[in-house]
């Protein structure tokens, strides 16, 4: 599959624009990626949903992943999160551990 | 010869009515094998039916509701709840077991008291009773529940029919006996040859009793470890969200391992120490089911259910019970969740067994059979003696706490009483169950609602459409064309038309329940006898026998769908002994009866 996100770092912040979707068939190669910036003292991930629709088990797992093994419990910043991606972070118990932003 | 032969051209000699008849009897007996539909249901639509087509009148149609069989039947529920509330069933049933040191020894301790008090109560209601009394006593004695329940529910059917009252099938023979002849039946008519069906039945099953099947008891499934599943969930605000299995300590657990782990969308995960918690996740776990449980209350976790439960949900009002599938269950072929027993009972399944060995897949989602073994998480003020569930489900650790005081001696004296003035013919056996029932009022023996919910309705339904049914047969003119194709077939000789009935009987009553049968054949011995020139009474009498050796099959009658379960038996262990038991019962029933009533020509 086309890869379809971008991974830009500025300082200490990730930011990662998704695409429409996070699932099984993108998220492992975006866990991967993220994986490159382990120990590089990351304090903030900010996840630019505009664009997202779809959040799979897989693509939660990927923001677990950033939030537990990425550095010193870095800040999860989700912006412009759609109200379905919402209701899935509330069922999986996410929401507490993110900080959502408009633009 | 010809005009016999002519009738036979015309319908086979029967009326257009006869042969509305002999379909819905086909009809019922079709429903009844192989649909879950009750069966009160069934006989009320079939009368309807016969009704409905000019079969029977108004009167006919509403005989049965009146009949004093159904009141008799009816009215003994309330003289049980004064014996039962007040301790006495109880008391007899601690004190006679004993603890025999040898399995043929222990099989007669509990046969013969069984059986006796089964001559004077409800078949029903006995083997319930006993089925939890045989638990105990079977872990006591070190012998496998399979070794026992079945020779109890035989003791039970056998002792039903030492007296008229034992079950329903006698009081409808003896009623109809009654109705036509215009005499009576003495309550312990039936006693002499249905003691003897008794003592060769006993020393049929000791003799035999290898043949019962050595199985360990289905709620050991519950008890061994590596023996079941449990499922458990992660609430959206579990502490231990974002979490791995492995940091918070669910993937290797004290007393068990986990098995399967399946995220909120189902897709594909690896199971591994370094899988995320998320909530919404259904954790399979497989062990020791007390230590599995003890997560719930370490990890916040809870029993899997349809939603997602908070914690704030789940409180310590609650404990776990083990119920048996009943054989006409409605759960059968379904999965827990196709049904809304879990809301409406506000329980929850947490694990399935099938014959004592674990189900693997999640319990939520097994295909129930009847006779499996479940273990539910209930409130623990939940009435699992209730109709609904129990209708559905049959629990096994029902217990009654009865405190035996003085009304135990005034409950016993009632029915000491009653069967005294009944014997002896000073009040007849409907006067002598009503004042039965109401001096257990009287007294307090049992309060109002404990009479009215020991009351078997349903039953009694059953009972008034088998009866009327039985008119139909009678009034139709089949019981007459029945019994002559009974002679046609083994001649006037008045022993082989009493067996050939006997028979015929025996083997109907395997697959369709006693009481229906009982009312269809009542009028073609009756008329059996008649076409012979014999006093019908014997020929009724072996019709009690024979009628109520239902023992081949688990759903032949009530009893013994009750044992299925909690013996963990499969339907062949039925047949093994069973099969043998009828024929012997029969025949033993048969010559019981002609040496003890000698054939009397009209």
């Amino acid at each position: 599959m086309e890869k379809d996100y971008e991974v830009k770092k500025e300082g200490s912040v990730l930011t990662v624009t998704l695409g429409n979707k996070l699932v099984a068939i993108n998220a492992p190669a975006l866990t991967d990626e993220l994986a490159a910036y382990k120990d590089q003292d990351i304090e903030k991930v900010v996840f630019d949903a505009t664009n997202l629709i779809i959040l799979s088990s897989s693509g939660i797992r990927t923001i677990m992943y950033c939030k537990q093994k990425l550095g010193a419990s870095p800040e999860i910043v989700f912006v412009n999160c759609k109200k379905m991606v919402l209701d899935v972070l509330d069922l999986v118990g996410l929401r507490p551990f993110i900080t959502f932003k408009e633009r | 010869m010809t005009t016999y032969l002519f009738n036979n051209i015309f319908l086979w000699g029967l009326s257009i009515d006869a042969w509305i008849t002999i379909a819905t009897v086909m009809a019922v007996i079709g429903v009844m094998l192989f649909t879950k539909v009750r069966t009160d249901a069934i006989m009320l639509i079939a009368i309807g039916v016969l009704f409905a087509l000019g079969v029977l009148d108004a009167k006919e149609m509403c005989s049965g509701f009146s009949a004093g069989t159904v009141v008799v039947t009816g009215v003994l529920g309330v003289v049980m709840a004064g014996l039962r509330y007040t301790g006495v069933l109880q008391w007899m049933l601690k004190h006679v077991f004993g603890l025999p040191d040898r399995y043929p020894t222990a099989l007669l301790r509990m046969m013969v008291p069984v059986s006796m008090l089964s001559a004077f109560l409800s078949n029903t209601m006995l083997t319930m009773l006993f089925s939890n009394v045989l638990k105990r006593w079977s872990r006591k004695l070190n012998i496998a529940p399979s070794k026992l329940y079945l020779p109890m529910m035989y003791a039970v059917q056998m002792g039903g029919v030492l007296t008229l009252i034992g079950t329903s099938t006698n009081i409808i023979v003896a009623d109809y006996y009654g109705t036509a002849t215009g005499k009576t039946m003495n309550m312990f008519s039936i006693l002499v040859p249905g003691a003897l069906c008794l003592f060769v039945g006993i020393l049929f099953i000791i003799a035999v009793r290898r043949w019962l099947p050595d199985r360990k008891s289905p709620e050991e499934a519950f008890e061994t470890a590596f023996d079941y599943t449990v499922e458990l969930r992660v609430p959206s605000d579990n502490p231990n969200i974002c979490k791995t299995l492995g940091e918070a300590g669910l993937f290797h657990v004290k007393g068990g391992n986990l098995i399967d782990i399946h995220h909120f969308d189902h897709d594909p995960s690896v199971l591994s120490e370094d899988e995320f918690i998320m909530g919404g996740d259904r954790l399979l776990y497989t062990g020791q089911i007390d230590e599995i449980l003890e997560l719930k209350e370490t990890h916040n976790l809870v029993v899997s259910d349809h939603h997602v439960r908070s914690m704030n949900e789940i409180n310590k009002n609650y404990e776990l019970r083990i119920a048996f599938v009943n054989f006409y269950s409605k759960l059968i072929g379904k999965t827990i969740g196709d049904s809304s027993i879990e809301r409406d009972n506000n329980m929850v399944l947490v694990a399935v067994a099938r014959r004592g060995r674990r189900i693997e897949a999640p319990p939520r989602e097994v295909e129930l059979q009847a006779g499996d073994t479940l273990l539910f998480e209930c409130p623990r003020k939940t009435n699992t003696y209730a109709k609904h569930l129990t209708s559905q489900l049959q629990f096994s650790d029902f217990q009654e706490v009865v405190k035996i005081g003085p009304n135990a001696i005034v409950s016993s004296l009632i029915m000491t009483a009653m069967m005294i003035l009944t014997a002896l013919n000073v009040v007849s056996l409907l006067h002598g169950t009503v004042l039965a029932a109401l001096a257990m009022l009287l007294f307090r023996c049992c309060t109002i609602n404990q009479a009215m919910d020991s009351v078997s309705w349903r039953s009694l339904m059953s009972l008034a459409g088998s009866i009327v049914l039985g008119t139909a047969i009678a009034k139709t003119g089949i019981a007459q064309m029945v019994a002559l194709t009974v002679v046609d077939l083994v001649g006037t000789q008045p022993i082989l038309v009493m067996l050939g009935v006997c028979l015929a009987a025996m083997l109907i009553t395997q697959i369709v329940e006693n009481v229906a049968v009982t009312a269809m054949f009542a009028p073609i011995m009756y008329q059996a006898a008649m076409q012979v020139g014999y006093e019908p009474a014997p020929f009724l009498l072996a019709l009690m026998i024979a009628a109520n050796a239902s023992y081949a099959t688990p759903i032949a009658a009530s009893p013994n769908m009750l044992v299925y379960g909690p013996g963990g038996y499969r339907f062949t262990d039925y047949m093994r002994i069973g099969i043998p038991l009828t024929i012997i019962v029969t025949i033993t029933g048969v010559a019981a009866v002609i040496l003890a009533y000698p054939l009397v020509k009209l």
